[in-house]
């Protein structure tokens, strides 16, 4: 075997001396510069897979803030065509209520005024007979002042002949 | 007044059962000076006049007419009885015709006012 390894020219105990090199070499590599640089590695892969993991939940997150937006849009847009048909309707009602109210007020004051217009007119009327009962019974006592003896005696027979005492 | 028409009435009607009327007409007049009323007399003596009459069975008649002219007073005294006391009175707010009371109550009212009052009511 040495005989071989000398005809090709290889010094076994160089060679030996060069894997033991080798192997203690490989060790410190591997001790201090393999597994540092494999464990950054593998931080680095596990920051980068939750970043893609943040970054899809993110998106996910506005996806559904977005539909949410869009929902509560036309849920508030339903509402607020519901409010405002509901205020139409309010509306159109108290209008027509205050148009009924109105006219009921306006009937009520044209029967109010036309009453008052009504007892003036009979005050009025009143008055007036009142004052031409008034005149004529002035007059008919003038009359009677001018010469009163024919109308006392007919007045004292009339009473004298139903009279019983 | 200090009494009543009624109670010098009645005093002097149980008085002049007893007494002349002479002595009972002079105690009634010292009667009204003591009291004051005096001055009452006229109310008093008609008041008692009324009851004399009553009791008598007579009435108490007040004729009113307008005017003089149209108080005939012996033509309506003969309407009534001897037993009736008849007042006569001229009241121009008749204006014409005659109202008659008995025993103060109104029996008739024929004067004008009163049917001009009805007329024109």
């Amino acid at each position: 075997m040495s005989e071989l390894f000398s005809q090709l020219g290889i010094d076994w105990k160089l060679l030996l001396a060069q894997g033991v090199n080798f192997v203690i070499l490989l060790v410190v590599l591997t001790k201090f510069v393999y597994k540092p640089l494999m464990k950054m590695v593998e931080e680095r892969r596990k920051k980068i897979e939750l970043g893609i993991k943040g970054g899809e939940m993110a998106e996910n997150i506005i996806k559904s803030a977005e539909q949410e937006k869009v929902g509560i849009i036309k849920e508030a847009d339903t509402q607020a065509i519901g409010i405002i048909s509901e205020a139409e309707k309010n509306a159109q009602k108290k209008a027509q209520e205050i148009a009924l109210q109105a006219d009921k007020k306006a009937q009520q004051t044209l029967h109010e005024t036309l009453l008052l217009a009504e007892r003036r007119e009979k005050e009025e009327m009143a008055k007036v007979s009142a004052e031409a009962k008034k005149l004529v019974k002035e007059a008919i006592i003038k009359t009677v002042q001018l010469k009163p003896e024919q109308v006392d005696e007919k007045l004292i027979e009339e009473a004298m002949g139903g009279f019983k005492a | 007044m200090r009494y009543s028409l009624n109670n010098y009435v009645s005093a002097f009607s149980q008085v002049a059962k007893t007494t002349s009327r002479e002595q009972v007409v002079d105690g009634f007049v010292k009667l009204l000076k003591k009291t004051g009323d005096i001055k009452h007399s006229q109310k008093v003596i008609e008041a008692i006049h009324k009851k004399i009459v009553n009791e008598k069975g007579g009435k108490w008649i007040n004729i009113e007419v307008a005017r003089g002219s149209a108080l005939k007073k012996e033509k309506l005294r003969h309407k009534f009885s001897e037993k009736d006391h008849v007042d006569f009175k001229i009241n121009s707010e008749l204006v014409a015709g005659i109202r008659i009371t008995v025993n103060g109550e109104e029996e008739l009212n024929n004067s004008l006012q009163n049917k001009l009052s009805k007329l024109f009511k």
